[in-house]
């Protein structure tokens, strides 16, 4: 291996001096900031809790939700400065018909276990510049697992983007081993965002912007979770690439606008450089040849809303951002000072590309929505798209709503909880025996008036009436990205 | 584990008188995996460390336990620099994956290299001016 390429590669994992952030200061922000609380972390594993219930649970509900998200905050009266850093904790909710319950646990991850012992930040983070850090061997050194859980085969796989898939035990919430796909590929981003298909395998991509040329891991599963096939394609640029799309023939990928460089940190060695077109990247789903590439307006993107092609035209919706702001700064200033005031919503768009001119058109709804969920039976075209929005009452980057919008018959939904409230990814879930596009928005919210944590389900074709069940629990539970529902058995 | 002196001593590919040399108590830490080998190399000067060839000093040690205590005496004066890697398959190599990163351990002097291969001046050392080092495989 080319030593310059090596050191590339593990620059991305960043690190060095710096003075730690003190989570005395940290503290000293919430009274003027309460939903600070709500990314305060926790220290311990969180032992199962029953929650109090209020109306009536559907019982299509039966079953577990589990989520992911940063919830080891500091150690040691050092606090990360930037949300992506904690480490992840896997929070399960197991719904029954007569009692809701709660347990967190942390993914024993390396880095946990070895921090847990010496009892203070020992490793570098993507987002936060630290001083003494441990050298790292590999991505997976100082992976968080902290981004998405994704059932597969009976197992459970904690995702991170920067490393490889961590096995978690549903019943136990055990830590298992780090998935390796096949020969050589140890290490390897796995995306937080696998795509189910149709047919149950699994498609998934991993980016690697930090060597030279960039390069994106692109991966297709079994639906036992054996390896299909793999590619390591190389990019023009080293774009952020945090989530991917499928059609019925393509893997559709974005190379962002905001470019892998040189910097203290993961994220500060990106920029936003506008006058650098995005690039839409078409793969054969057979044999993830580059079928087409696109430049189209510059964009930054956490998560796609899905893809489908329409005759000749590729049609990609999007939670798009129109800068980089959210994961360059504002994420930082908002953990800061409580707020980040400069900084936009992502807003539900579409793009759609002539496939045969190469011509590209976006349109933009303005309507905000992140975290994007909708009823996989339905035809996309067809579908709604549900998310986490906001009343505009709340301050920046705090989602007080969920939202929901239909591009065929250009319909909004939602329902304001208004400010007090931190809304979460709800999971779409159909109700039984239901036609396509009915179902319940199952969401976790948090209550930073009264730090409480709950759940809440709402009819998806009427979110307006707001939730018809909920549950609540006192335990302040960490905010988090991602998660998945699991149906129970029988 | 404990290798003595005498066996590295010999092992040197230069002679010294006992006024000009030193001693100095290397410690191979957090080894994870119990097969293979330990594969151990000390470097003398900033271009036999670049070359990275013929290291002043090779030695293979079985693994037994979690760490390897090797002390090294009888070194002359100068600036030395130590690479070691956990060859746990026997391949005789450093195994990497697709994208050319190490999947076995491996380390440096001074536990140099936050983000992979260290300098020669991250990693050097001067054993008149230290009577022991730890280094821990990452």
């Amino acid at each position: 291996m080319e030593r310059r390429s090596f050191i590339q590669i593990l620059a991305m994992l960043g690190a060095s001096a710096a003075i730690p952030r003190n989570a005395f200061a940290f503290e000293t922000k919430q009274p003027d900031a309460p939903w600070l609380s709500a990314y305060q972390g926790v220290q311990h594993d969180l032992p199962v809790l029953s929650l109090h219930t209020e109306g009536s649970w559907p019982t299509e509900l039966t079953g577990t939700l589990y989520r992911n998200g940063p919830a080891m905050m500091q150690r040691a009266g050092e606090r990360y400065h930037h949300w992506f850093d904690g480490d992840g904790m896997i929070q399960k909710f197991r719904i029954n018909p007569d009692e809701i319950t709660h347990q967190g646990r942390f993914v024993r991850t390396e880095k946990f276990v070895t921090e847990e012992a010496a009892g203070r930040f020992l490793y570098p983070v993507a987002g936060t510049y630290r001083a003494n850090s441990l050298p790292v061997a590999n991505n997976d050194s100082i992976n968080v697992a902290n981004t998405n859980i994704f059932p597969i085969a009976d197992k459970l796989l904690a995702l991170w983007e920067g490393g490889s898939a961590t096995e978690i035990i549903p019943d136990t919430l055990d830590t298992g081993r780090l998935i390796s796909w096949g020969e050589g590929m140890q290490h390897l981003p796995f995306s937080a965002h696998p795509i189910r298909d149709q047919d149950g395998s699994v498609w998934n991509m991993g980016s690697v912007v930090y060597v030279s040329p960039a390069k994106v891991v692109l991966y297709h599963l079994s639906a036992t979770g054996k390896l299909n096939k793999m590619k390591l394609l190389e990019l023009d640029f080293g774009g952020y690439m945090h989530d991917f799309a499928i059609t019925d023939e393509y893997v559709v990928i974005l190379n962002s606008s905001c470019v892998y460089g040189e910097g203290r940190t993961f994220t500060d060695s990106f920029s936003w450089q506008p006058q650098r077109a995005s690039q839409l990247i078409v793969l054969s789903k057979h044999d993830f040849s580059v079928v087409a590439q696109y430049d189209i307006e510059p964009s930054f993107v956490f998560h796609f809303a899905g893809a489908y092609q329409r005759g000749q035209e590729l049609v990609v919706n999007l939670s798009r951002y129109k800068n980089a702001d959210i994961m360059l700064s504002a994420m930082k200033e908002l953990l800061a000072t409580g707020y980040a005031n400069d900084c936009e919503d992502a807003t539900l768009s579409q793009l759609v590309v002539n496939m045969q001119t190469g011509k590209s058109t976006l349109h933009d709804t303005g309507m905000a929505l992140e975290f994007p969920a909708w009823d996989r039976r339905q035809p996309l075209a067809q579908a709604s798209t549900y998310g986490v929005g906001t009343s505009g009452r709340s301050a920046k980057l705090l989602n007080d709503a969920v939202v929901g919008f239909n591009f065929q018959q250009q319909q909004q939904q939602h329902y304001h909880y208004g400010p007090g409230y931190l809304v979460e990814e709800p999971q779409f879930i159909a109700k039984a025996n239901s036609k396509p596009g009915q179902g319940w928005l199952l969401h976790t919210l948090f209550d930073y008036q009264r730090r409480r944590s709950g759940l809440a389900v709402l009819d998806a074709q009427q979110l307006s009436k707001g939730p018809v069940a909920m549950a609540w629990t006192d335990r302040a539970i960490p905010l988090g990205f991602h998660g998945c529902f699991v149906p129970a058995k029988g | 584990m404990k290798y003595t002196s005498l066996i590295l001593a010999a092992s040197l590919a230069w002679t010294a008188s006992a006024s000009e040399t030193s001693s100095i108590d290397v410690t191979i830490s957090n080894i994870k995996a119990s097969s293979g080998q330990i594969k151990f190399a000390l470097f003398r000067g900033q271009e036999n460390y670049d070359n990275n060839s013929s290291p002043a000093l090779a030695l293979t040690f079985p693994v037994d336990g979690d760490s390897l205590h090797i002390p090294l005496t009888d070194l002359p004066a100068g600036e030395y620099a130590i690479r070691v890697m956990h060859d746990e398959n026997n391949n005789g190599k450093l195994d990497t994956n697709l994208l050319g990163m190490p999947t076995e351990q491996y380390g440096f002097s001074n536990n140099a290299g936050q983000f992979g291969p260290a300098s020669f001046a991250d990693a050097r050392f001067n054993p008149a001016e230290l009577t022991e080092m730890q280094i821990r495989l990452r």
